[in-house]
């Protein structure tokens, strides 16, 4: 199974935070806000990874292979 | 040679044609008429003599040049001559004195690869490159297909995603990138985007074949390379010279007295380094990357004897946050918030923790790497500086900075955005 | 059968278009920075969606009844070309027009993660336009606000004053860098 990874487009993010009130476990938020990914996607979060993607009010979310 | 500012060295095949001037004629004459190959053929000559491009990030580039043959559309070359690194003059010098070089290294390769488009990205704040490299345009007669740009004059704007964008008539700066450059760059096209020395080295290549070029520098990396050397006070030195060679002999200003003991080596997003350990150390990528410094932009920074390095780290910083792009939040908030520490830390009101914590927090996130190539500076400053970072978090300076009012950084050349 | 279904149409109408305020004014709210505190964002989010999808298919009744009703000469496909229909062609109107720019919106908003941020955006602040030309229509046409029926009034200028501060609110804090303000 291949790792997943979510990838930030860092010009689209204004650090709504709406990916690390969905899925806290891999997004945390720094001193502005804005997210810092922690490593790969656990397996078992893949469908909460999707619905933040699907989520980000300005689509500057991924989840890439 | 004194040209546009710069003191610019004759070399042994880059600048050998110093003295002969920039034109086409003197330039066929040295290197006789435009030699063609196939895409082929050109790959095997760079894996041949290895080389890698001298943008700053060294990267080989037959794997870019293989990765852009396996894309399916036709591919588009650019030449990098941006410059964004204010320190570095290298490319500044080789438009002055040898474009036809970049020329036949990037229309050649062009040829051969049946590229669709040629791009040049000129900087915006170097008037002399763009008319220097229009004169060589206007001479020569495979140029018609060559399209200009001119960057904005920030650091930034010579990224490689930022001049695609400029090439696309979006704004200059740096966007976040899902596929790379040579598989999807200009209008998605497989993109070759190569720093002009680069293309230089692949117009000696081309011109003179790979038996000679590997008759300078060593036998795991053959050729030369250009540096910048700068020290306060001094015009700025472009030098060539070739690999293998220990620093202190390419750089005799290294061991010149007078001289700080940390030399800031690859510009501002470069690290601090030992002048002493570094005179000793070849010119060498694998043997630099094994001391802990790279040679990036090929920049030599000779600070006097008597400048902080945390003093003047803080202002190269301060300089850094100001041309952000603004784009990506951690670089826009994060910058200057090092800045900050960086600065309390120079004005010995504390120590290097939050300068440490805000340098991994940035790292890695951003459309580009400015952050990373920021943090960088600031980490071997941490690194090399360690007696310096000391005495500043205790409130003291050997450099008798402290009690001085810090400079607000050096006026940063960010266009009005 | 007639007055009832009439009486249904305006209900119809009515609540659609306090939900509509209300989905106006979520996505408003979800918008502007304010604390971490409080209803997180993705629940914002999530209300702005639900309303503006109840909100729909109320659309989707008050247009059917409109049509069902033999009262009123409205024929199903004016009910998205404007200006058309038999019975007051030009306030009808404007709730065509409104339709018409809410499906717009409705599509796009489906679609956006193939459209890319700009465009899907550009799309979106058409429910300005299409909240207003409804508004217009509900007091131009609705014939229990008309004639000043508390029930339909009320409701009414109550939109207008939620969409006045959440607006205003929303204008104060567009310049703004988001993050910086909300920490």
């Amino acid at each position: 199974m291949t790792e997943l990874r979510l990838r930030v487009d860092w010009p689209l993010c204004s650090g709504r935070g709406v990916c690390h009130e969905l899925l806290p476990e891999v997004v945390e938020l720094d001193d502005w806000g804005y997210p810092v990914v922690r490593g790969p996607v656990p397996e078992a979060l893949t469908d909460a990874a999707r619905v933040a993607v699907r989520w980000c009010p300005r689509l500057a979310l991924r989840l890439v292979p | 040679m004194i040209t546009d500012g710069l003191l610019v060295e004759t070399g042994p095949a880059l600048l050998a044609t110093v003295d002969d001037g920039p034109g086409l004629v003197a330039h066929r004459r040295r290197l006789g008429p435009r030699r063609t190959a196939s895409a082929a053929e050109v790959l095997a000559a760079a894996e041949a003599v290895g080389l890698r491009g001298r943008g700053g990030a060294a990267f080989p580039f037959a794997i870019k040049l293989r990765t852009v043959l396996e894309g399916s559309r036709r591919p588009v070359v650019v030449v990098n001559l941006s410059e964004g690194e204010p320190l570095s003059a290298k490319d500044h010098a080789l438009a002055l004195v040898a474009p036809h070089l970049v020329l036949d290294g990037a229309l050649g390769v062009a040829h051969a690869i049946g590229a669709a488009q040629v791009h040049l990205a000129l900087p915006g704040e170097r008037p002399g490159v763009r008319r220097s490299m229009f004169a060589a345009l206007a001479e020569r007669h495979d140029a018609g297909k060559v399209r200009c740009h001119i960057a904005s004059p920030r650091f930034v704007a010579g990224q490689e995603r930022a001049v695609i964008e400029l090439i696309a008539g979006r704004e200059n700066l740096p966007v976040t990138t899902w596929r790379p450059a040579a598989t999807s760059g200009v209008r998605g096209r497989p993109t070759l985007l190569s720093n002009a020395e680069t293309w230089a080295q692949l117009g000696l290549l081309l011109q003179g074949g790979v038996e000679a070029y590997r008759q300078l520098g060593t036998d795991s990396e053959p050729g030369t390379t250009l540096l910048t050397v700068t020290a306060s006070g001094q015009p700025r030195l472009v030098r060539e010279t070739a690999y293998g060679v220990p620093f202190g002999t390419a750089v005799p200003e290294l061991v010149a007295p007078g001289r700080a003991g940390l030399v800031l080596l690859g510009g501002f997003h470069g690290t601090w380094v030992s002048r002493k350990r570094l005179a000793r150390t070849a010119l060498s990528v694998d043997r630099l990357r094994q001391i802990g410094a790279a040679l990036g932009a090929g920049v030599v920074h000779l600070p006097p004897a008597g400048q902080c390095p945390v003093r003047r780290s803080a202002e190269i910083v301060a300089l850094l946050a100001g041309e952000s792009a603004g784009r990506c939040g951690p670089c826009r908030f994060g910058l200057p918030a090092l800045g900050a520490a960086i600065g309390r830390l120079a004005a010995g009101t504390a120590d290097a923790t939050e300068v440490a914590r805000l340098a991994a927090l940035v790292t890695g996130r951003g459309a580009c790497a400015h952050p990373d190539g920021t943090v960088r500076l600031v980490r071997s400053l941490l690194g090399e500086a360690e007696e310096e970072v000391r005495d500043h978090a205790l409130g003291r300076c050997s450099y008798g900075t402290l009690g001085v009012p810090p400079v607000r950084g050096l006026a940063g050349r960010r266009a009005a955005s | 059968m007639t007055p009832l279904v009439w009486w249904l149409d305006r209900s119809a109408g009515l609540v659609l278009l306090i939900l509509l305020t209300g989905a106006v004014v979520t996505g408003l709210r979800s918008t502007s920075p304010r604390p971490r505190r409080g209803t997180p964002r993705f629940a914002t989010l999530a209300l702005h969606r639900n309303l503006a999808l109840v909100a729909l298919c109320l659309l989707g009744v008050h247009v059917g009844f409109a049509v069902a009703d033999s009262f009123v000469e409205i024929r199903w496909w004016q009910v998205l070309v404007p200006a058309t229909s038999g019975y007051r062609p030009w306030w009808v109107g404007l709730g065509t027009v409104a339709v018409d720019l809410l499906l717009a919106v409705v599509a796009t908003s489906l679609l956006r993660h193939r459209l890319g941020l700009r465009a899907w955006r550009t799309v979106h602040l058409l429910v300005w336009p299409a909240w207003v030309l409804g508004v217009a229509h509900a007091v131009s046409l609705g014939t229990d606000v008309r004639s000043g029926a508390p029930w339909a009034v009320l409701p009414v200028c109550g939109c207008l004053l939620a969409v006045a501060v959440a607006g205003s609110s929303r204008l104060v804090t567009l310049g703004r860098p988001e993050a910086a303000v909300a920490r």
